[in-house]
């Protein structure tokens, strides 16, 4: 009797055990639960807040020992010799900043050159132009200890520290060389389109080399006419405008145009597309952009010279920089051309895929 | 102890409940609390976001108000434009010299620190311009002025650039936050939905186990009030207050099963012993029988006291004659193997016989008186019973007595009842002594030799088990020499 006692004292406690123990669970578990999702909900508030704040906070990354400033057009030949020339001054500790691109506003380049002074920069870059105006300006720079180094032309007789340029009658005699490279009747007409806006002396010596080289090649007697014709770079759409009256006039209408801009270049290419001159008009073009690197490909635009924007961007970083270390810097830098087209458009495509 | 009052503590209803309910309300209000501080913070980084867009504009604003005191004064050489002169312009450089000064790689942060030096730089243009006309010299706050302006619209262009960058960039972290709000709005609701859930399940779960064994508890009481105790033991599912109910039902449960097995056992015990009793009263009637048949061989007896009365009836007496077949005949009655069931009128003619026999050894002391009703002599009864009785009746009733002994056998009716009555005027027989026969506890000297060995408890014994019943038989004596009359009721056997 005592036994059957004992079991069922046993049972009892057994089933006591059995008894607590999924409750204890379940309320663990539902504690547990509660706790989890106030953790998860915490957790996400503090990757959301932390997400928020990285975007908030605005870092600097690099630490520069001297800015200088880009002072030019903002266009994309110019934005290209600007990440060239920022690469550069990364690596040598130099803040290189485009002005003209963080700005909504229509500054001319003397604004710009005004803003970069004013902001107390180190150096300054500028496409500058050969006039009084722009040599007073780059003089009160130099005076004030930024000194200016000239990108592409050139302000004579200012205190510019140096000049990065491409030598211009070089650029027109390799236009000339390609004329003439394909056979001549020799009465076509040359049509070489400069931009009035620009004063320099440059668009005078491309001028003047593309004829020296074409007339050199053919006889005396021939009729071959190389004429400018003058657009307006400063107008936003006048340029094409103007270009376009070319192809309206039949009188005008060449057999050969030379555009040593870039911008001329593409609204060219695309009249000729319009008017239905492809085959027609020969195109010589300048810069390697997409766009005129399709017109070579597309067989509409014949042959492009396209700059070293890389020399442009880094030897213009490294004049100011050298004259700023030694006080001393080559009066010229020159940099190297390129003729593309359609016998090495592949390989410069190839080139430029590699390279993005 | 202490520790059991704590356990005990720990482990009450009370404890329970406060637990669930104050768990519950704790974790809620935590998650509410914890909520309600997040969207707060939230909402005040919201009111946050636009805030270097406000600081812009008052630098803007700032940088009007100098330019418009600076004309005034250059205009009119107010006193008053020159003291909002120099406080504006105090107010301009502390707004800008709180600008980011460093040279940096982030555009904004470049913007801000040529916003910084040209502010420098304007506001030194403007002294000069400002000492230039306090000082009288026209060319040169002329000169200053126009390059102050200059650079006043450098500022202001700059200023709004940067403004219009910071916007678009602060809108998108506003947009980014409001979405961020939103999603958090969304888990806050999804976490309070699952608090909630979990809340409810815990409390459902937590007044289950309290009330499930108060349930289990009220159901196995409801079966026990029914009569039925076999059922299993309630099992105890926590050491609170039902818990300890549960226990003590157990407890109470198990000790009534022990009660009513012990009793049952008692009974048993009891029933046992009579049966033992019972028989070994029988096996011992049977020893003396066995012992006397042993002694007395039946057919020589018999053949004895027939040769005695046919020796007395050819001497011619007829009275010894009568005397030895009288005890010849009680003899054989007395010996017959199969006496358990007899009739009445086989009883009485041995009672008769008896009597006789006694009357023939005493004299004639008897006087022996029968009232029968003849429809009545057919009854069975168990053999030896009404023979037994009239010698007790001749033993302890009359045999000592001084007068003149009486012994009277009635059978009648009584409705269903046939009633046997053996009435004597003998001494009577006292009330204890009655009912411990009448009970069956009294045991007559069986060492008398005048008996023929049958006691009155054996007949009364018989008399029950035959009939089935308990009340078969009737002691009366109203008192000292006041004879005893033995009834016996017989149900149901009339053949």
């Amino acid at each position: 009797m005592k036994d059957n006692k004992n079991l069922n004292q046993n049972n009892m406690n057994n089933s006591d055990a059995r008894g607590r123990s999924p409750l204890v669970i379940t309320v663990f578990v539902s504690i547990a639960v509660m706790i989890l999702a106030t953790v998860i909900s915490t957790l996400f508030y503090a990757y959301t807040t932390s997400n928020i704040d990285k975007e908030r906070s605005i870092t600097s990354s690099n630490e520069y020992s001297q800015y200088y400033a880009l002072v030019c057009e903002n266009n994309e030949f110019n934005r290209q010799v600007y990440e060239y020339a920022k690469e550069k001054g990364d690596e040598l500790g130099i803040c290189v900043d485009m002005l003209s691109i963080r700005t909504n506003h229509d500054y001319s380049v003397e604004d710009l050159f005004e803003i970069a002074l004013e902001s107390n920069v180190d150096g300054i870059i500028v496409e500058a132009r050969d006039a009084q105006n722009m040599k007073n300006s780059i003089d009160k720079a130099c005076q004030r200890g930024v000194d200016v180094v000239t990108l592409l032309s050139d302000c004579r007789d200012s205190m510019r520290r140096s000049s990065i340029q491409i030598s211009a009658y070089n650029l027109g005699k390799i236009y000339g060389q390609q004329v003439v490279s394909k056979e001549l009747y020799g009465d076509e007409k040359i049509l070489v389109i400069n931009d009035s806006s620009k004063s320099d002396a440059s668009q005078n010596l491309i001028f003047t080399g593309i004829q020296d080289t074409v007339y050199n090649a053919l006889d005396k007697e021939n009729s071959v006419s190389i004429s400018n014709y003058s657009v307006d770079g400063s107008d936003a759409f006048g340029m094409e405008e103007m270009i376009r009256d070319i192809f309206i006039d039949e009188e005008l209408m060449p057999d050969i145009i030379i555009c040593p801009d870039d911008q001329a270049t593409e609204v060219v290419y695309q009249a000729l597309v319009d008017y239905n001159k492809v085959g027609f008009v020969r195109l010589l073009g300048y810069h390697d952009s997409k766009t005129v690197l399709d017109g070579i490909k597309q067989g509409v635009i014949e042959a492009t010279i396209a700059v070293d924007v890389k020399q442009l961007g880094e030897y213009s970083v490294e004049a100011l920089s050298e004259y700023k270390a030694t006080g001393f810097a080559s009066e010229y830098y020159s940099i190297d051309s390129t003729l593309i087209d359609i016998m090495n458009i592949s390989s410069v495509l190839a080139s430029k895929e590699s390279m993005d | 102890m202490f520790r059991k009052i704590k356990n005990r503590y720990n482990n009450s209803i009370q404890t329970k409940l406060m637990v669930a309910f104050l768990l519950t309300t704790v974790i809620i209000m935590f998650m509410n609390m914890f909520m309600y501080v997040n969207t707060n913070r939230m909402l005040a980084s919201l009111d946050e976001v636009y805030a270097e867009n406000i600081n812009l504009n008052t630098i803007s604003d700032t940088l009007d108000s100098v330019d418009a005191a600076l004309t005034g004064y250059l205009n009119t050489r107010s006193f008053a434009y020159m003291e909002d002169y120099y406080r504006y312009a105090q107010d301009y450089t502390n707004l800008t010299n709180e600008l980011y000064g460093d040279i940096s790689s982030n555009k904004l942060l470049l913007m801000e620190r040529d916003i910084k030096n040209m502010s420098e730089n304007y506001i030194t243009l403007t002294n000069y311009a400002v000492d230039g006309k306090r000082g009288g010299n026209i060319e040169k706050y002329k000169v200053r002025y126009e390059e102050a302006g200059k650079l006043y619209t450098y500022l202001k262009y700059t200023i709004s650039e940067l403004n219009n960058e910071r916007f678009r960039r602060n809108a998108e972290i506003y947009q980014l936050q409001s979405a961020n709000l939103r999603a958090l709005e969304l888990m806050n609701i999804i976490s309070i939905f699952i608090i909630g859930i979990m809340n409810v399940f815990m409390i459902i779960i937590l007044t289950n186990s309290i009330t499930k064994p108060l349930i289990r508890l009220a159901d196995a009481a409801g079966v026990v009030s029914e009569g039925n105790l076999n059922i299993d033991m309630v099992p105890i599912e926590a050491e609170d207050e039902i818990g300890v109910v549960t226990k003590a039902f157990n407890q109470m449960l198990e000790n009534i099963r022990l009660y009513i097995e012990r009793l049952r056992e008692n009974m048993e015990t009891e029933r046992q012993h009579k049966e033992k009793e019972l028989l070994m009263e029988s096996h011992l009637k049977d020893a003396q029988l066995k012992y006397l048949q042993a002694q007395i061989n039946p057919h020589f007896l018999f053949n004895t006291l027939n040769a005695g009365a046919q020796l007395a009836m050819m001497e011619g007496a007829d009275r010894t004659y009568t005397y030895v077949q009288r005890v010849a005949d009680f003899f054989r009655y007395n010996i017959k193997k199969d006496q358990d069931e007899v009739t009445l009128r086989e009883e009485i003619a041995l009672v008769d016989t008896y009597v006789y026999i006694l009357n023939v050894r005493f004299a004639g002391d008897i006087h022996y008186s029968k009232e029968i009703d003849e429809s009545l002599l057919d009854v069975k009864i168990p053999g030896m019973t009404l023979q037994p009785i009239v010698e007790n009746s001749v033993n302890y009733g009359i045999r000592n007595i001084d007068w003149e002994g009486e012994i009277k056998l009635k059978v009648y009716k009584q409705d269903d009842t046939v009633c046997i009555s053996i009435k004597d005027n003998g001494v009577g027989i006292p009330e204890d002594k009655l009912k411990k026969i009448i009970s069956g506890e009294f045991h007559a000297d069986e060492g008398l030799s005048d008996s023929n060995g049958v006691g009155l408890d054996n007949v009364i014994n018989r008399l029950k088990i035959y009939l089935g019943e308990d009340d078969v038989i009737d002691i009366i004596s109203e008192g000292e020499n006041k004879g005893t009359e033995t009834i016996i009721y017989v149900q149901n056997s009339i053949s």
